[in-house]
């Protein structure tokens, strides 16, 4: 008798759970993050997680979503993989959250993803290489990745700037890492395509100061088109150095990470008339329309910062994921968020175009070319996609 | 108090001399046992984690607390430990073959690196080590064929005779288990010849030298076996993170290992244990104590940080000998109490120190 009871019980616990998903109370839902707090880029980092509390801050400041008030909570993942899977079991074990938003890394993420997808919880917008993380999580269906591939999209940038310029020499210089590598498989791509193959290559180590040597082996072999794989100090560094050094008559084409305002602000006379590829639109929240200075206006008022892309894209990102749980409605489940996910379509100023996720990527990955003049980045080419 | 009375040398030779450390230490060995049933999920995985970094830190704990190197570069042996182990595993040899063999090649690198790397000794010592990790991290990052190139390769499940231990009670067992047999092995090793031999080197050169034990070699052998230790670690490490990539071995791990024997309490091996515990547990503890702070505080960026470097501060300013040492101090407060004398660890007398021959 006493033996069925327990087994009752148990029966009915077992059930309870299936019924409802982890982090979703009655009055609450729980989702989480890791961000690099205490690592080397943890300087970009109140731009992600105060962009994301802003539109849960929003959510719950109207009384939440189908009477669920969403509870944030924030780990630390110092960009290091370890860290980053006690991040994660924290996150999943003892906060039990429902869904993991925008993680930082590659590295990090890479560690991480596959524990919370087998442990059932939505890991939504990585910040990092979405191929590579769709390969490891095994192609779940609990991963949507967002981060467009800077492979293809380095790609569909140059072969535009080959057609259109008709560069005779491309170059490339590159950051030593994940980072280079992948930007370089795009590179090697659209060269193969063009039948051509590079002049010259220079890489650089993460943290150099001194770009001559790599700028002076693109000028000995005459290249006119330098495509760069560098991040924000060193896309201004080899502007610079360039124009130093006299390549007056050749074009510099930069990937999406140098492709951002504080580029154009930093580097002002240095990075004048340099090109880059992307696939969201480069504006600066406090100068763009209406819509997005009042934006940019709410999260300075918050957060004390002046927001940058950065900051409206986990603010974007962020959206979709909660009018997809508004849309599975009061009984939500992940299955049924998992559904209202891949029905949906989602644009914001931020976009160039309206994003859906086709394979639970977040497509098209069209791109435009934009390029600096006056000291703000204006488009060039018009916006197109890879195939 | 008490005073040892030998009556045999088997007396000596004792680990678990009293009653009351067969207690002690069976109740820690219970408490351990029982941890994964009756801890929350997650603090399951996070002992876990600890008794990884405790067997890193044991390694480090040879060479730096014993033999009195520093080395800035022991990310380096886990990361070697980490790929030998995955690499294997992926060839298809079975799990117990390669966490030795993992060990074993991490060892004889460790050699390799030992035997030019003892001329030098201080901070020269500290320069080479870190110039060894930074090159194994290119090394591991440009070698794609083999390591996957910064992508990464992904670490197969540990399966020992056809059970799978990836779950998180096996694989809490699995490191427990790897933890203790290293700990017993450091014990029996420290206690022995080469043990004695290294704290001699460690204390006096001149006077080890003179003693008749040859420096250079028990430092090649501190070093090499100190390597072969962490890759162990390494190899348990690949399991934690499920898809090895460069950048977890990065100068930060190898700073975390020194801070934690520093932390500990050099030249102990219950030290090292402490300061796994301590150091892995500071950034747990700091997250579990954000939501008691106010938001304005919880929220700031580098709060991590900032505790971080408070506790090492005040650490090295008020107790020196680190954890260890306060546990020794505590011990013996309690077992002397009331009459406990307060300049008890006070050394009596000092000798003359000189840089130049130690």
């Amino acid at each position: 008798m006493f033996s069925r009871a327990i087994f009752g019980a148990a029966l009915a616990l077992g059930f309870a759970a299936g019924a409802q998903a982890a982090g979703i109370k009655d009055t609450e839902i729980v989702v989480g993050t890791h961000l690099d707090l205490s690592g080397p880029v943890a300087a970009g980092m109140p731009q992600l997680r105060n962009g994301m509390q802003m539109r849960l801050d929003e959510a719950n400041d109207k009384g939440g979503v189908n009477g669920r008030k969403f509870k944030f909570v924030v780990e630390d993942n110092a960009s290091q993989p370890q860290v980053a899977v006690r991040a994660a079991e924290k996150l999943i074990n003892s906060d039990e959250v429902f869904a993991i938003l925008n993680p930082f890394g590659s590295g990090t993420n890479a560690a991480a993803v596959k524990r919370a997808v087998d442990a059932g919880v939505i890991y939504f917008s990585p910040w990092g290489a979405s191929a590579i993380l769709q390969k490891i999580s095994g192609n779940s269906p609990l991963l949507f990745t967002t981060i467009a591939n800077y492979d293809t999209t380095t790609a569909a940038g140059l072969k535009w700037m080959i057609d259109q310029y008709k560069p005779q020499k491309v170059g490339f210089i590159f950051q030593e890492g994940p980072f280079g590598d992948l930007l370089g498989a795009g590179v090697k791509a659209a060269m193969e395509e063009k039948k051509m193959t590079l002049a010259a290559t220079a890489g650089y180590k993460a943290g150099d100061l001194d770009f001559s040597s790599q700028v002076a082996r693109m000028q000995q072999a005459g290249v006119d088109l330098v495509v760069t794989a560098t991040i924000i100090r060193e896309t201004i560094a080899v502007a610079g150095e360039m124009k130093k050094a006299g390549m007056t008559n050749a074009k510099m084409l930069t990937g999406t990470p140098g492709r951002i305002n504080l580029v154009a602000q930093l580097g002002k006379d240095n990075v004048e008339g340099i090109y880059g590829v992307g696939t969201w639109n480069p504006l600066v929240p406090a100068k763009g329309s209406e819509d997005v200075q009042k934006w940019a206006a709410t999260f300075k008022s918050r957060y004390n910062l002046e927001p940058d892309e950065t900051g409206l894209l986990a603010y974007a990102y962020t959206d979709w994921f909660v009018k997809a749980v508004e849309a599975a409605g009061r009984d939500v489940t992940t299955d049924k968020v998992v559904a209202a996910l891949r029905a949906s379509s989602q644009s914001s100023l931020i976009f160039y175009d309206t994003k859906k996720f086709v394979n639970n990527h977040a497509m098209p990955e069209s791109v435009k070319v934009e390029q600096i003049k006056g000291g703000a980045w204006t488009a060039v080419s018009p916006l197109f996609n890879e195939k | 108090m008490r005073f040892p009375y030998n009556t045999s040398y088997r007396d000596a030779q004792k680990l678990l001399r009293y009653r009351a450390d067969w207690l002690a230490y069976g109740l820690l060995a219970a408490v351990l046992i029982a941890a994964p049933w009756i801890l929350p999920r997650y603090y399951v995985g996070e002992a876990t984690y600890i008794f990884i970094m405790c067997v890193a830190s044991l390694g480090l704990m040879v060479v730096t607390g014993f033999t009195g190197q520093i080395s800035f570069g022991h990310a380096a042996f886990v990361a070697i430990g980490a790929y030998t182990h995955t690499l294997l595993l992926t060839a298809g040899v079975p799990f117990i073959v390669s966490i030795i063999l993992a060990g074993v090649f991490t060892g004889l690198i460790g050699l390799l690196v030992g035997l030019p790397a003892i001329r030098v000794s201080g901070l020269h010592l500290a320069m080479v080590t870190m110039a060894f990790a930074i090159i194994v991290e290119q090394i591991v990052g440009r070698w794609k064929s083999v390591t996957g190139g910064f992508t990464g390769i992904p670490v197969p499940p540990p399966r020992i005779f056809g059970f799978d231990l990836g779950a998180q009670k096996p694989f809490y067992f699995l490191c427990l288990a790897v933890l203790l047999a290293v700990l017993a092995a450091l014990v029996n090793l420290l206690r022995g010849h080469a043990g004695r031999a290294f704290v001699g080197v460690r204390d006096s050169e001149a006077a080890a030298l003179s003693l008749g034990i040859w420096i250079a070699g028990y430092k090649v052998l501190a070093f090499s076996i100190s390597a072969g230790i962490t890759g162990i670690a390494g190899a348990l490490f690949a399991h934690h993170v499920q898809f090895v990539t460069p950048e977890g071995f990065s100068l930060l791990l190898s700073l975390e290992l020194v801070i934690m024997v520093m932390i500990g309490g050099l030249g102990s091996l219950r030290g090292a244990v402490f300061g796994a515990v301590f150091i892995s547990l500071l950034p747990t503890a700091i997250s579990a104590m954000k939501p008691f702070l106010p938001d304005r505080v919880a929220g700031q960026f580098g709060l991590e940080t900032f505790v971080f470097g408070l506790v090492l501060a005040l650490f090295i300013l008020f107790e020196p000998m680190g954890l260890n040492g306060r546990w020794l101090k505590l011990k013996s407060l309690f077992s002397a109490f009331p009459l406990y004398r307060k300049d008890t660890f006070r050394r009596g007398k000092t000798y003359m120190k000189s840089e130049r021959y130690r």
